[in-house]
């Protein structure tokens, strides 16, 4: 399939998903809609050079979340790495999620409250929780991403349903 | 099924990029993507390239240096070809637009269906922009040659894709091609009427595009009879196989035969198709008029149109009813194609200010649902000195209504401009009649020169009736009494004969002296005079022939001369705003006679051509009146 094509393609099938996944992340809707905007513009430039893009999904998530850190960068000085040590982790602890399995935790969540919660997770989460499950990303597709380890994102999701699930009660109560 | 995600997604599901804003987005990458198009030769993939593709971009399209930064500096990411998709031939964009805009569009289409409407698209494109350079007096022999070149490029592919899926697909070339006909037409008629509205455009070259998109009609006209004849909606196969409906046992044996089946079943699809491209044209032009200001001749015209062209939809509808497709889809054809023309010339009148009126269509079925034989005869008729007459005719009528529009004052601005509309659209028809004619479209010719005819005589209605209505004329800027235009009269037109008014004036009072030529020697002249209070006071004179009721006298019909004599009560400064005989405005000379003592010592202005007799009973008759 021609690239320009495929690029079009991806741009219908994915723009919504790629602009709620931002919207999420950086809490405003213009910012969220030029962020999406501008990972289009640079997938298009990276195929310009020349390049190919075989699986579009990975390459606009890969690409848009760069540019959400940039936006972070820009925004506070300190690293996000700091929000998080994964260390601690025994990694062996998060198999069942490495292999697709989820580790389900009984909490109701308040459709109304989502929206607020994520945007009061902290952001090392709050990506995986996202991508986990706002865009349906395998946690091998969202290391893939991040360039992270599958653990690394097994432990941040499974860390971020927790908090989830602590602040869902906190906030019912 | 997992509880979380199913959670958050339901909560979160309603947050999305707007319609709008995926649509804007979305057109905002195209021009991206034409403006930085991916290029594969090896070339192209050097370093230097790579990490300038601004610049490599420009040097493609050979810019100079200056240039290069001017535009860089000033144009945003997408600013050069959003800029470019504006350009027209000649425009230093113009290429970006052409060669990679749309170049990149054809890329990305795949469907046969959109591929050509896109060719389609472009041809009308081309059209567009040759009317624009027209309407901006901009159209160069070398603009035009570039235009018509890309025209023809664009219309052999529309033509090519067209017949390539007419075996598979006739209602689809069908669809396509009485399209592109119909909007061809349009542009045509606009081409024809910026001509003649542009008397600086050097004519041939234009008239050649006007007759290259005329033969390019008529090319869509014969793929369009092609591809029906596929359908069969032509055929009078239809209406037998009606007829068996009825007679239940002819019904089985049709439906054995699979081929007549087929044929239906496309027959239903055209016909469906057509209903609704009918209705949408139809909400289409009803949109474009809402937006228009009610009170124009065009407007008038097309409301007349889509009433016309509703009308054809009701037959349509009808047809269906009583299973006569061939005569359905030849009304919803017409009439979709009406509404398509209504549409586009709204269009065109906000685009370039300029009116052009649709043409008649028919409610009769007859062009589409008989065949060819009673064509061919007719065209038997429109021989070319018949032809050549009605050009004439339509030509004397045009500056007959011209002359009546330049020599004449005191119209109102409204009247003169829908006046104006109808003759350059007369004028413009009579340049179409005259195309098709060259083309040996005998038949078409002689609608044009029809068309043109009627519009003039239409044109001269308008005036006529407007100097009945308004023998009152106020705030309108009236000049001294224009000159008849020498240019306009000379050519052997039956203009009115100017009027010559001998002019005194004293004590506040006006006289004009003249005299009328009755039909007859029992016919009389009534003169009476209005003076309407603008500054300057403007006077009218009515003349009115009165055939005296006294019987017995056997008026034998002969030319008469009948003196008359005005006098209307008015300031020194007021000026002769209007003469009118039997309600139609007239054109006139004025001779000053200002003191009696010049008078006395026939010291006067005598007009180059007039009669001594006139003059004389003139100084007679105001003599006597100055005595009185």
């Amino acid at each position: 399939m021609r690239q320009e094509q495929a690029y079009l393609e991806a741009f219908d099938s994915y723009s919504d998903a790629l602009y709620r996944h931002c919207f999420f992340r950086v809490s405003d809707p213009e910012r969220a809609r030029d962020l999406v905007s501008d990972t289009f513009v640079r997938t298009w430039d990276y195929l310009v050079k020349g390049n190919t893009i075989e699986d579009f999904k990975p390459f606009l998530y890969r690409t848009l979340s760069n540019l959400i850190i940039d936006e972070y960068r820009k925004k506070r000085s300190e690293s996000l790495d700091a929000l998080l040590d994964e260390q601690s982790v025994p990694e062996s602890a998060f198999e069942e999620l490495v292999e697709g399995g989820r580790e389900e935790l009984e909490f109701a969540l308040d459709a109304k409250r989502v929206p607020q919660l994520l945007k009061r997770m902290p952001e090392g989460y709050r990506e995986v929780v996202i991508m986990r499950y706002l865009d349906g990303l395998m946690p091998a597709e969202i290391a893939n991403i991040i360039d992270e380890s599958v653990n690394v994102v097994s432990v941040r999701i499974h860390r971020g349903i927790a908090w989830l699930a602590k602040h869902a009660k906190e906030l019912e109560s | 099924m997992n509880g979380i995600e199913k959670q958050i997604k339901n909560a979160t599901e309603h947050i999305a990029l707007t319609d709008t804003e995926k649509r804007v987005m979305r057109e905002r990458l195209v021009s991206y993507m034409a403006y930085k198009p991916i290029r594969t030769s090896a070339a192209q993939r050097s370093g230097y390239r790579r990490h300038h593709p601004v610049l490599s971009f420009f040097r493609a399209a050979h810019l100079s240096g200056a240039l290069v930064i001017a535009l860089v500096v000033t144009s945003s990411t997408f600013g050069v070809s959003l800029a470019a998709t504006n350009a027209l031939p000649g425009d230093i964009l113009y290429p970006v637009k052409v060669n990679i805009n749309e170049e990149v569009k054809s890329a990305l289409l795949t469907s046969d269906k959109d591929r050509i409407e896109w060719d389609r698209q472009r041809a009308e494109l081309r059209l567009s922009e040759a009317s624009q350079l027209a309407a901006e007096g901009r159209l160069n022999p070398a603009r035009q040659e570039e235009v018509s070149r890309r025209f023809a490029q664009h219309t052999e592919a529309v033509v090519n894709s067209v017949l390539a899926v007419e075996k598979k697909d006739p209602v689809l070339a069908a669809e396509v091609s009485t399209e592109f006909e119909a909007s061809l037409d349009t542009h045509e008629a606009v081409l024809a009427r910026l001509i003649v509205e542009q008397n600086d455009i050097p004519d041939e070259g234009a008239r050649d595009l006007v007759e290259q998109v005329r033969s390019a009609a008529l090319e869509a006209g014969k793929i369009r009879e092609d591809a029906e004849e596929k359908i069969a909606v032509n055929q009078t196969e239809d209406t037998k196989q009606v007829d068996t409906v009825d007679g239940t046992q002819d019904v089985a044996d049709d439906t054995e035969d699979t081929a007549p089946k087929d044929s239906a079943n496309l027959r239903e699809r055209a016909v469906y198709q057509v209903q609704e491209r009918a209705t949408a044209n139809l909400k289409e032009a009803e949109t474009r008029l809402a937006a228009l200001d009610a009170e124009s001749e065009l407007t008038s015209q097309a409301t007349a149109q889509i009433a016309s062209g509703k009308a054809l939809m009701e037959e349509g509808a009808k047809d269906i009813d009583t299973h006569q497709l061939a005569d359905a889809y030849g009304a919803y054809r017409r009439a979709a194609a009406a509404f398509q023309k209504v549409a586009q010339l709204l269009q065109m009148a906000v685009l370039f200010s300029i009116e052009i009126y649709p043409d008649v269509v028919s409610t009769t079925s007859e062009d589409v649902a008989t065949g060819t034989n009673t064509t061919v005869g007719d065209e038997g008729t429109y021989d070319e000195t018949t032809l050549m007459s009605m050009r004439d005719q339509a030509q004397a009528a045009i500056q007959e209504t011209q002359t009546l529009l330049l020599t004449q004052e005191g119209y109102e601005k409204d009247v003169v401009s829908r006046a104006n509309s109808l003759l350059k659209d007369a004028a413009a028809n009579v340049l179409r009649g005259e195309i098709a004619m060259v083309l040996g479209e005998n038949k078409d010719a002689s609608k044009r020169f029809d068309t043109a005819h009627s519009h003039a005589l239409r044109a001269k209605d308008i005036l006529t009736t407007a100097s009945e209505r308004d023998t009152d004329v106020t705030g309108v800027t009236i000049d001294t009494p224009s000159e008849p235009d020498a240019a306009s009269t000379t050519e052997g037109t039956t203009t009115a004969p100017v009027f010559t008014l001998v002019h005194s004036y004293a004590t506040g009072t006006h006289t004009y002296t003249g005299e009328v030529t009755v039909e007859n020697p029992c016919s009389d002249v009534v003169a009476t005079s209005s003076v309407a209070s603008s500054s300057p006071e403007e006077i009218t004179l009515m003349l009115t022939t009165a055939t005296s009721s006294d019987n017995g006298v056997t008026c034998t019909p002969e030319a008469t001369s009948r003196p008359f004599s005005v006098s209307a009560a008015a300031a020194e400064d007021a000026v002769l705003a209007e003469v009118t005989l039997d309600g139609t405005p007239r054109t006139w000379d004025v001779v000053a006679l200002a003191t009696t003592t010049e008078l006395l010592g026939e010291d006067v202005n005598t007009p180059a051509d007039d009669s001594p007799s006139l003059l004389r009973r003139a100084i007679e008759t105001t003599e006597d009146l100055l005595h009185q």
